[in-house]
C-alpha cells in the first residue's frame, strides 16, 4: 500500500515502503534496540575468511577486543576455539559473547581448559580459508558485546525485519518521539510519527542509528 | 565458637545446648553440615523422622569483614534424594549467626504433638517459643510479623506453607538485606526436614556485637584487599555479572543449543532474548528496580538486583538464571513478569524455583497446562500454596510428579530436578549431574580453579576421558570452596588469576593462624565428598543411581541433534581417585 506523506510542510509523492531507515536519537535510547541485536541481524561483507579477519579487517574491531573481551564465541551454535582457523560461510550466523560465569561459561570459553566437556558442539567445520566472495552472515551480540558493539554496528547499519524494528520504535513510541532528532526513510526527512504510520511493507529492512 | 543444639523432641519441651566444637572444629559451612549429617544421622533414616537432623552452618569467614563470606550451608538427609544433602543460600542469616558465636545450630529430635515454634537467638541467649498463629503463613508474611516483634534489626531463618506440609521441594528461606525472605537453600528439600522439626522459623538478632575478630587482623585486611581487587578486576566478577546477574547466561546457553526448553525436548527456546539477563536487566532499570545488588553485606560482586512490576512496585528479588529458566523456556514461557511473579510465589510458599519449574515442565507434559500458558503456571504453583490435593503431588517434585502422571520423560537425578543446562549438549556436566552426591546439581561441579589446584595431577582437557577427570576435579574442588562458606562465583576470578586463589588462602590463614596451602583445600573438598559418598552408600545408593535417565541416551536433542554418550563404565571412574 502506498500514499502521500507530509514532510516539513511538503507533499513528498507516493513511495514505496521504506527499505533503509536511518535515526538519530539520543545515547538512552540504544538499549531499546537490545533485543534486536540479540536474536540477531544481518550485515554484508566478504566471507569464506577466518571470523578474526571478518570481524578485524573489514568491521575494524580491534585484535586485542576480540582476543581478551569476547571469550565466548558460536559459528552456527557451536563453539568456536579458533578464531584464526575457523572459516566463515555465507549465511552463517556468528554470535558474540564475553566470558561467563560457572562451570558452563567455563566449559563454553573459547580455547578453553573445559573444552573436552562439550566436545560434541565444538566447532568441527571448515578450518582453511577457502575463497573470498561477497555475502551476508547473521550477528548475535550478548553482554558485554551487546553493549559495546551495539551501537558501533547500529551507526553501521543492520540488516533486519522490518516489522521487529516497527515493534521496537513502537514499544517506547513516546520515548523516540522526545529523544529522536532526525529520521530518514530511504533518504528523505520525517516526523517520528510518520515513520510509525507508514506502512513498511514486510521483509528486511536496512536500518542504521546514530547516536546524537 | 560454640555449637547451638536444639532437642525439638525433648520431654517438657524443646532443650537448649551451647556445646563446644569439639571434632568439629575449624569446620564451616558444607564441611561442618557432610560431617555432622555423615557421623550423627543414620543413613536410613526416614528424612522426616526424629533421627534426622537440619544443620545451618555459616562459613569459616562469616561474621568477619572478608568478601563474599556471608553464604550458608543448610544440610540433613534429603526428603527428595534420600541422600546426603548441602543446600546453599545467601541473605544476612550467616553474618550475623556467626556473629552471635555459633559455628553451627544443628535442630534435633521432633516435637511429639505437631506444634510450631519460633526460635529466637541474641546476646543473652535462645528463646524458644511455641506461636500457632504463624501456621502457614507465608514467608513474607512472616517475616513482616516477626519484625514487629522483633524490631528491623534482625535476620530470620524461616520455612512457608511448603515447609509445614513437609514437601519434597520445600526451601528454607533466609532474609536478604532489605529483610525480604528472597535467598532460599532450596534443593532437595531441607524446608520439609525444618517442617518436621516443628520450627517455623529463627530470628537472629546481632545487636551489640561487632565482626568476629582475626588471629592477624592487619593479614586479614591485605588478603581482603588483593582479593576484592581480583573480584573487581576481572570481566565476569567485575563486571558481567554485576550488570547483567546470572541470567547472563540464557542467550550464550541457548546459542549453545544447551537451554532445555519444554520440559527438555529442545535445546533452544525462540523466545530467549525476552528474558535474557541483558532484557531483565534493562527492564529493572527502566522500571526503577535494581540490577546490580548483593544477596547480602560484603558481597562486592553483585549478581543479583530488585525486579519491579510494571507500576514500577517492588515484586521479587531478581529471579536468577535457574529461576528464569525453570520457569521461562523449560515451560515454554517468555513473560519476564510472569516468571517474575512465580519467583515472588515461590519464595512466599518456600519452594526451590528449580523443582518448581521443572515439575511444572512435567505437569505441562501430562497435559496440566500448555507449555506457553504463563497463567496455568501461575496456578500450578498457587496450587502447592494452597496445599491441594493437586498441590501437594506438585509440591513434592518433578519425580513425583511423574510417576502420578505417568510421564516418562522426567529430568531428574537421584529424584533431583535438573537445572539450566541440557547434559546431552554439555556432556561434562551431564557427568556431575549422574555422579554429584546431591542428585543433579549445577553447582556441585562449579568452574573452580583446577588447574591452579592441581587436583589430581594435570589433566589433558582434550583426552576423551578428560572430562570424567574434569568433572572429578571440579566436584573436589566446589566441595572445598563450599566448606570455607565463599559464593561460589569467586570461581572465575580464581580460575584466572592464581593472586585471587592465593588471597583466598591468605585471608583463612590470617583469620584462624594457620598455615593452609592449596593441597590443604584440596584434601578438604575430598574428605567431603568421601563423607558424602559413604553416607549415600549406607543409605542404599549404587553405581545405577549415579545415570542420567534413559532417555538423554535415546532422544537427541536439536538443534544439535547430540543424546548424552559418555558410558556407564566412566562415570564409575568419577569416583576413582
Ligand atoms: S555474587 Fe551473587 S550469590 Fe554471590 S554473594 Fe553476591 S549476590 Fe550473593
Amino acid at each position: 500500500m502506498t500514499h502521500p506523506e507530509k514532510s516539513h510542510g511538503r507533499t513528498i509523492p507516493e513511495r514505496t515502503s521504506p527499505r533503509h531507515i536511518s535515526l538519530t536519537v539520543k545515547a538512552g535510547l540504544i538499549p531499546a534496540f537490545s533485543q534486536l541485536l540479540q536474536n540477531g541481524f544481518w550485515i554484508k561483507g566478504y566471507v569464506g575468511c577466518s571470523v578474526k579477519s571478518f570481524l578485524c579487517e573489514q568491521f575494524g574491531l580491534a585484535p586485542e577486543y576480540l582476543e581478551k573481551r569476547i571469550q565466548t564465541i558460536f559459528l552456527d551454535g557451536d563453539v568456536v576455539d579458533d578464531v584464526e582457523k575457523t572459516v566463515i560461510e555465507d549465511g552463517a550466523t556468528l554470535s558474540l559473547s564475553a566470558a561467563m560465569p560457572g562451570l558452563a561459561g567455563a566449559v563454553l570459553r573459547k580455547g578453553g581448559y573445559y573444552a573436552a566437556m562439550r566436545d560434541q558442539i565444538s566447532f568441527k567445520g571448515e578450518t582453511t580459508s577457502a575463497s573470498m566472495q561477497s555475502g551476508k552472515i547473521l550477528v548475535k551480540l550478548f553482554n558485554m558485546p551487546l553493549q559495546e558493539l551495539g551501537p558501533v554496528f547500529l551507526e553501521h547499519g543492520i540488516q533486519v525485519e522490518s516489522n521487529k524494528v516497527k515493534d521496537v520504535l513502537k514499544a517506547r513510541a513516546d520515548d523516540f518521539e522526545r529523544g529522536c532528532g532526525e529520521v530518514l526513510a530511504d533518504g528523505r526527512k520525517f516526523e517520528f510519527k510518520q515513520l510509525l504510520e507508514m506502512d513498511w511493507g514486510g521483509g528486511d529492512i536496512f536500518l542504521q542509528v546514530k547516536i546524537v | 565458637m560454640n555449637i547451638l543444639r536444639i532437642d525439638m523432641g525433648a520431654s517438657g519441651g524443646p532443650k537448649v545446648s551451647v556445646v563446644p566444637s569439639g571434632e568439629y572444629a575449624g569446620l564451616g559451612g558444607r564441611a561442618l553440615t557432610s560431617s555432622v549429617i555423615s557421623k550423627e544421622v543414620p543413613p536410613l533414616c526416614h528424612p522426616l523422622s526424629e533421627d534426622n537432623k537440619l544443620v545451618i552452618a555459616p562459613g569459616l569467614l562469616s561474621g568477619t569483614s572478608a568478601a563474599q563470606s556471608g553464604r550458608i550451608s543448610v544440610g540433613c538427609k534429603s526428603p527428595l534424594t534420600g541422600g546426603i544433602k548441602e543446600s546453599n543460600s545467601g541473605g544476612q542469616a550467616s553474618q550475623v549467626l556467626a556473629r552471635l558465636g555459633y559455628q553451627a545450630i544443628i535442630l534435633e529430635g521432633k516435637p511429639k504433638a505437631g506444634e510450631l515454634y519460633k526460635i529466637f537467638i541474641n546476646k543473652d541467649g535462645v528463646k524458644i517459643t511455641p506461636d500457632s498463629s504463624l501456621c502457614m503463613l507465608g514467608n513474607y508474611d512472616l517475616v513482616e510479623k516477626m519484625k514487629k516483634e522483633y524490631g528491623d534489626k534482625i535476620a530470620c531463618i524461616s520455612i512457608g506453607p511448603a515447609g509445614e506440609m513437609k514437601m519434597s521441594a520445600a526451601s528454607v528461606a533466609f532474609t536478604d538485606m532489605e529483610q525480604r525472605p528472597t535467598r532460599h537453600a532450596g534443593r532437595g528439600g531441607p524446608g520439609a526436614v525444618m517442617g518436621s522439626k516443628g520450627v517455623k522459623v529463627i530470628v537472629l538478632d546481632d545487636t551489640g556485637l561487632s565482626n568476629r575478630t582475626a588471629k592477624d587482623p592487619e593479614k586479614l585486611r591485605t588478603a581482603n584487599k588483593t582479593f576484592v581487587d581480583g573480584l573487581r578486576k576481572h570481566p565476569v566478577t567485575g563486571e558481567g555479572l554485576p550488570a547483567f546477574g546470572t541470567n547472563i547466561l540464557a542467550n550464550v546457553i541457548n546459542e549453545a543449543g544447551a537451554y532445555p526448553t519444554n520440559n527438555f525436548l529442545v535445546g533452544r527456546f525462540p523466545g530467549t532474548s525476552k528474558i535474557s539477563g541483558e532484557t531483565q536487566a534493562e527492564t529493572e532499570k527502566a522500571r526503577g528496580g535494581i540490577p546490580t545488588h548483593g544477596c547480602h553485606r560484603g558481597c562486592v560482586i553483585q549478581c543479583s538486583g530488585v525486579y519491579m512490576d510494571k507500576d514500577g512496585h517492588y515484586l521479587t528479588k531478581q529471579p536468577e538464571y535457574e529461576t528464569v529458566w525453570a520457569h521461562g523456556a523449560n515451560c515454554g514461557i517468555d513473560d519476564l513478569d510472569a516468571i517474575a511473579m512465580m519467583d515472588r510465589l515461590d519464595d512466599d510458599y518456600g519452594v526451590d524455583t528449580i523443582e518448581m519449574g521443572a515439575t511444572i515442565g512435567v505437569a505441562m507434559e501430562a497435559g496440566l497446562a500448555k507449555f506457553g500458558d504463563a497463567e496455568a503456571a501461575i496456578r500450578l504453583v498457587k496450587e502447592v500454596g494452597k496445599g491441594t490435593d493437586l498441590g501437594r503431588i506438585l509440591g513434592n517434585g518433578a519425580a513425583v510428579t511423574g510417576k502420578v502422571f505417568g510421564i516418562e520423560r522426567v529430568p531428574v537425578v537421584k529424584s533431583q530436578a535438573m537445572p539450566a543446562y541440557d547434559p546431552r549438549a554439555v556432556q561434562g556436566i551431564g557427568v556431575t549431574y549422574a555422579t554429584s552426591t546431591m542428585g543433579a546439581d549445577h553447582t556441585a561441579g562449579y568452574a573452580v580453579a583446577t588447574n591452579i589446584l592441581k587436583v589430581g595431577g594435570y589433566v589433558d582437557p582434550l583426552k576423551p576421558e578428560g572430562q570424567i577427570d574434569l568433572s572429578r576435579n571440579l566436584q573436589i574442588a566446589t566441595a572445598a570452596i563450599d566448606s570455607t562458606g565463599m559464593c561460589l562465583f569467586i570461581a572465575f576470578a580464581v580460575l584466572d588469576q592464581p593472586d585471587t586463589f592465593q588471597a583466598l588462602i591468605d585471608m583463612l590463614n590470617a583469620f584462624y593462624g594457620l598455615n593452609l596451602t592449596a593441597d590443604d583445600v584440596v584434601a578438604l573438598g575430598k574428605s567431603v565428598l568421601k563423607m558424602e559418598r559413604d553416607f549415600n552408600a549406607r543409605a542404599g545408593f549404587t553405581a545405577k543411581h549415579d545415570r542420567l535417565p534413559e532417555y538423554f541416551k535415546k532422544e537427541p536433542l536439536p538443534p544439535h541433534n547430540v543424546t548424552f554418550q559418555v558410558t556407564d563404565e566412566d562415570l564409575d571412574k568419577v569416583y576413582n581417585w
